[in-house]
Parts: structure tokens; sequence; C-alpha cells
């Protein structure tokens, strides 16, 4: 289950959305976040679910490989898609249950609210799974340059950020060794009452926090060995360019706000 | 307590673009009561192929059996359980699992885990622990005041508590200094003999191969490509090189020294028993 997870993880690749520059890319997913809430039916959220569909295949990645690796969240769609089936009143009763009532408008909403969701999700997972960790955060350095001025340390920030995502697949397979070698040992984690499972977890986490612990302060000192002291002076061996493809891709997105402004009850 | 493979594949990341298959119909036979040897380069397979005759693996296609329990794609967790308590694993570094607040509380925990009782449970963890020389001042303490050669030596109690009857050893000395690495694969050697139960030792170290195993299985790139007496397979100097396997120094000395018109009667496991072997030649031919 753990190395199906998509979080954070980077597939290589030549296809044009791995060449764009990552400041368009995150520049993109910030915008797309705003324009998904134009959608507000169905034409508008068709549109989304096809340009979503056209961005992955020109990333070179099934649907299906997404989908798998998104697993994780599904519990979270249920849970609010489920909310809002219940909770949203409004159009035709569909269902009189007597203690609750499930209503047309809830049915809908409850069905847009998690193609939002889903979208978002997939867009932001194809921009980490095209984008290389120090891309990104190279991007998130520059975009927020302006913001030392006002003494944040865009810099400190922007390392902290791309050594932790460096290290979720580690955590992620070091989980995995963790549970082999407890389970090994006949702790069981699928069976039981919820307490027992809680429980269970304890012999995971323990041994993972130390290792993390461990590897933070060899990784401390290791940078500090090799001079490193912050933003002061340092050059970066990877220089961004922005082409004429990225503002394209920016131009695009932009126009396919506007269609969805216009399609827009 | 035998494990069979029938037509064993497994493959990781199934239908995503990671796809790739780590072992290949594998047939094979681990016989009750020997200690194998099982070498192969790194990514041949080996650590996929232990781990599916405990159940942490299941073969996506064929089965796995292991003293008469089948281990197949659909089987249930309580299977898969009772497959555990028969084999013991002791991982590459080991001492990373430690987790307890005692070291007497980890070494307790695989055979509670078990179903023993809490005095067996603190018996044969106390047991264990003095067979791996484990002061018993130590017992009350925490396990990760303790060194790292310790922590280890803990580690592996933990696991030869639960009294197993297959001992499964994923390169157990990695990273040990050369006098605790000979202490540790002795210590093992020791319970094998006592117990008579199988051994598999997965290892880079083809002289431990050759000292302790009595058969080697050689994997490469997800298949079983050899299997036999150790010693036979380690002489083989042309197999060997192939697959980029070392051979055995005490073997390498015996070969250049039939170059030199010094034929010994027999392979050598050790240095004591070359030497042993040098010295019946020099009395036959003196």
């Amino acid at each position: 289950m753990l190395s199906s997870m998509l979080l954070g993880r980077y597939i290589p690749g030549n296809s044009i959305v791995h060449k764009l520059d990552p400041r368009a890319k995150l520049i993109s997913v910030l915008l797309f976040m705003i324009i998904v809430f134009f959608a507000n039916h169905w034409v508008g959220y068709g549109l989304l679910i096809l340009f979503v569909l056209s961005v992955t295949k020109l990333a070179g990645l099934s649907i299906r490989f997404l989908f798998n690796g998104l697993k994780l969240i599904f519990i979270l769609l249920i849970f609010t898609f489920l909310m809002h089936l219940f909770l949203t009143k409004g159009g035709t009763v569909l269902i009189d249950g007597g203690f609750f009532t499930i209503e047309s408008e809830g049915l809908i909403t409850g069905i847009y609210i998690t193609i939002r969701l889903v979208l978002l999700v997939i867009i932001t997972t194809l921009m980490t799974l095209t984008t290389s960790p120090i891309e990104l955060t190279d991007a998130i350095e520059k975009l927020c340059k302006p913001l030392k001025s006002i003494k944040v340390p865009v810099h400190e920030i922007a390392m902290m950020m791309s050594i932790s995502l460096r290290f979720i697949p580690t955590l992620m397979d070091e989980t995995e060794k963790i549970i082999k070698a407890q389970s090994a040992r006949g702790s069981t984690f699928m069976t039981g009452s919820l307490i027992k499972r809680i429980n269970a977890l304890v012999p995971i986490f323990i041994p993972l926090f130390m290792s993390a612990f461990k590897r933070a302060e060899e990784m401390a000192v290791a940078m500090e060995v090799r001079g490193y002291q912050g933003d002061a002076g340092r050059t970066h061996y990877r220089v961004l360019s922005w082409k004429n493809r990225d503002t394209i891709a920016l131009i695009v997105l932009l126009l396919f706000g506007a269609l969805l402004l216009f399609v827009r009850q | 307590m035998t494990i069979q493979f029938k037509n064993t594949s497994v493959f990781y990341h199934r239908k995503t673009p990671f796809e790739y298959q780590a072992l290949k119909d594998i047939n094979t036979t681990f016989d009750a009561g020997k200690f194998y040897g099982l070498i192969g380069h790194t990514g041949s397979g080996k650590s996929t192929l232990i781990q599916t005759m405990n159940g942490l693996l299941l073969p996506s296609a064929g089965t796995v059996e292991v003293d008469g329990i089948q281990l197949t794609k659909k089987v249930k967790q309580k299977v898969i359980h009772l497959a555990k308590m028969k084999v013991g694993m002791v991982f590459q570094f080991p001492e990373h699992q430690l987790f307890e607040s005692t070291v007497l509380k980890d070494v307790m925990f695989g055979p509670m885990n078990m179903g023993r009782s809490e005095e067996t449970a603190r018996k044969k963890a106390c047991d264990y622990l003095q067979l791996l020389n484990v002061h018993e001042s130590l017992l009350d303490k925490s396990p990760f005041e303790l060194s790292g050669g310790q922590m280890r030596k803990v580690a592996i109690a933990g696991i030869l508590a639960m009294e197993p009857n297959i001992l499964i050893l994923d390169e157990p000395t990695a990273g040990l200094d050369p006098v605790s690495h000979d202490e540790t694969m002795q210590l093992f050697y020791d319970v094998y003999k006592k117990t008579g139960i199988t051994v598999i030792l997965i290892t880079h170290d083809m002289n431990d191969v050759l000292k302790f195993t009595d058969e080697v299985k050689v994997m490469s790139q997800g298949s079983l490509i050899k299997e036999g007496i150790t010693s036979e397979i380690l002489s083989d100097g042309n197999f060997m090189e192939q697959y980029n396997l070392e051979i055995p120094h005490v073997i390498r000395l015996v070969q250049d020294l039939k170059k030199k018109g010094i034929n010994l009667k027999g392979t050598p496991k050790d240095t004591a028993d070359f030497i042993q072997l040098y010295e019946e030649w020099r009395q036959s031919h003196a």
C-alpha cells in the first residue's frame, strides 16, 4: 500500500509538462485552484475534467496510475461526499428515511465538491510527479524573493521544504521496513479491536521517530561540515530559465479560465 | 519444517510505470534441519524470496508452502500469522526494530505476540539474552541507551526467543566489527546445532557461506540459477566469476596450491580446516 503512495514522489520524464519551468507550473497550479471555483454546473465541471485529463496525457502518465496512487485520500472524498449528501438541503426530496432526508441539491453539491477535490489533488500531484523537489523549491524561493525585504527567511523555508519533500519517500520506505520487522515478530495491525490496533502502532512509531531524529542530526552535521550557512552568498547550480512555452502555458490556462467564466451560469 | 516453492512469482508495483518482476517462477525446496546459504547480487531477488516465506509478501502467482501452510495470493490474515510464528526473521540492521522501554520487555514482545504467558515469555527472554551474553544488569535499561553491538544482540535475542522452526538471517552481520561478526555468526551456528532448526542465511560474505552452510541457492535477476552442495558450487571458479561472486579465501588458496602441485584432499570450510588438510598433505609427503 505504501509503495503506491504518490504524495511527494517524482517520476522523471521528458514530456512537455516535465520541461515547463517550475515557476510556470507553480503559478499554473495556483491559478487552477482559483479557476476550479469558477465552475458551477456540469458544463464547467466537464471542461475541468477534460482539461485535467489532457494535462495528464501530456505529462505521459496514465489516469489509472494516478487513481491508484490517490486511493489513500478516498476516505476523505467519501466523507466529504456523504456530509454534503446528508447535510445540504434544497431541491426535491429523493429519499426520506425518517430521521434523515437526501435531497437533490445535496446529491449534486456532493458530486461537484468531490469532483473539485479530486481535480485539485490530481493537478497538484501532477505537479509534484513531473517536477523534481529541487526544482520546486528553487521555484518557490525565486517566486517568494520579494518577501525577503520584509525579513521573511525565504531561503531557509525553501531549504526546509526541499528537505522534507526529499525525505517523504525515505520515511515511507523506512516505515515499510519497520512494519515488516515488527509483523515478522507477530505484531498484528490488521486484526483486533481498535485499541489493539492503535497499540500496535507504538512498535512502529518509536523506531521511526528514533531513526528520523538520528537522520536529522546526521544531516545537520553533514551540512555544517560542508560549510552550509544559509542564504548569504549562495549561488545556484541549476539556473531557472523562463521560455516562450512557459508564457504560452500560462496564457492557455488564463484563456481556459475565461472560457469557464463564460459558461458559468 | 520444509519450505516449498511452486511456480512462485512476485511482481512489485503491479500496473504502474514501475512494474517489475522480482521473482520469476521459482521452484525449489528448503529441507528441514539444514543450514542454507542464499547468495546473489544486490537486486537478484533474495530479500523478496525470504519475505514470501512468512507472508510478509504474498506470491503474485504460484504458492509457497511453509511446514504445511499454503501461502498464496488470497490467503487469510490468520493463516499468514501462523506462518509468521514458525519463521523467525533477522533483518538487516535488526536494532532498528527496538521500541520498548526496557531490554527485557522488547525481547518479550515476540513471544507475547505468539500467545505465550508473561512468565514463559520472561523466562525465554532471559534465557536467550544470557545466551547472547547480554549482561543481566542491562535487562531493565532502555534499549536505546545501549551500544550499537549490544542493541543488535538484544534485537536478535528478540527473534530467537520466539523459538522459530525456521530462522532466516538477512545479512545479520552488516556493519559489525570483525570480532562481533565472528561471534554473531558462531552464535547462530550454535543455536542451529543445538536446536536442529532450518536456517537460511543471506550474505555477501562467501567465507561465511563456506564455513557455515550445507547447501547454497544462487539467485540472479529474480530467478534461481543454481542450487547444491556449498563447497561444490563455491569451488566452481567459472560459475562464480560469471555471476560476479567472490571465491572464498581458503578455496582460492587450495586452487592456487593445486597449480603449484600441492593437491589437498577435500575442500576446507575455514582456516582451521585448511591447516589440518595441509598438515595431512605434509605428513603423507614426508
